[in-house]
């Protein structure tokens, strides 16, 4: 009677001990594994005693690819960290270059080729009239041409409109486009000046 | 007075076009500027004209290089900055 009794409580103790090390995180596994390491040498004597027995040869043989996987799995990962931070450390500086580098029209670089710029200035003889011309020639910009980038400027009485684009083409047709529009409002402001100095005329043979 | 233009090629060097327009005796300033921008006109076109004749022949050689010397430039000039 006593025999299997005594079976059953050695079982369920070897039982424990298994549970007990599979159980513990990570840090505490390795330390286990260090143990179970150390364990394991010293153990190798006293299983030698067991192992006579027999009985406690199956949980030591277990134990040991157990405690060998744990510390297995952290290390690499954090190496492949360690590893994609440097890389990303080293992406950083190159694209921060290739970002701050200025090109010849103070855009970067990547840009690649230089746009081309053409600037006509044109002198009236009052600021009034500059900007008249201004006024008209905006209005009458043809918004199609998005190859083409426009700018009127008048500072005082002085208009000055310049052209930017990649092809010198497309030069030729708004430049042309602008200075007949330009002959165009002159003529305007001379007919618009000799209205003026008709009215004035009359006014003035109405009061003698 | 001066009508007055300025072309910027891809090499950054300017060219300049200039039409003088002196008005003579009683002749009105601005009929003056407006024959000026007739002549204007005719500069540009004649300009155009022929950039855009040496453009079309540079690409008809070698349209790499055309790239290549915009792009060269571009450095030359990164590297001067």
């Amino acid at each position: 009677m006593q025999n299997p009794v005594e079976g059953l409580d050695g079982r369920a103790g070897l039982e424990e001990g298994e549970d007990s090390q599979l159980r513990p995180q990570a840090p505490d596994a390795q330390a286990s594994s260090q143990n179970s390491a150390t364990e394991g040498d010293h153990g190798n004597v006293p299983q030698s005693c067991p192992q006579d027995s027999g009985r406690p040869a199956a949980p030591g043989t277990l134990a040991t690819p157990g405690s060998q996987a744990a510390p297995g799995s952290p290390s690499p990962g954090s190496t492949v960290g360690s590893g994609a931070a440097a890389e990303e450390a080293a992406v950083i500086p190159h694209s921060e270059q290739a970002t701050l580098v200025p090109g010849p029209s103070g855009d970067a670089a990547s840009t690649g080729n230089r746009s081309l710029e053409f600037s006509v200035t044109v002198p009236f003889r009052t600021a009034v009239e500059a900007d008249m011309a201004r006024r008209s020639l905006v209005a009458n910009a043809h918004p199609q041409q998005v190859m083409v980038q426009q700018e009127f400027t008048a500072n005082d009485s002085i208009l000055a409109v310049r052209w930017t684009t990649d092809d010198p083409f497309l030069f030729r047709i708004s430049i042309n486009t602008f200075l007949d529009q330009l002959s165009l409002v002159m003529r305007n402001i001379q007919r618009l000046e000799f209205v003026a100095v008709v009215k004035r005329g009359r006014g003035r043979s109405r009061e003698s | 007075m001066e009508l007055s233009g300025e072309y910027v090629g891809c090499d950054g060097e300017p060219q300049r076009l200039r039409v003088s327009c002196e008005a003579s005796g009683d002749a009105d300033p601005l009929q003056s500027l407006s024959a000026g921008v007739v002549r204007m006109k005719e500069l540009v076109a004649e300009f155009f004209g022929t950039l855009v004749e040496q453009d079309a022949q540079g690409l008809a050689e070698d349209p790499d290089d055309a790239l290549d010397e915009c792009e060269l430039d571009s450095t030359m000039q990164i590297r001067t900055l």
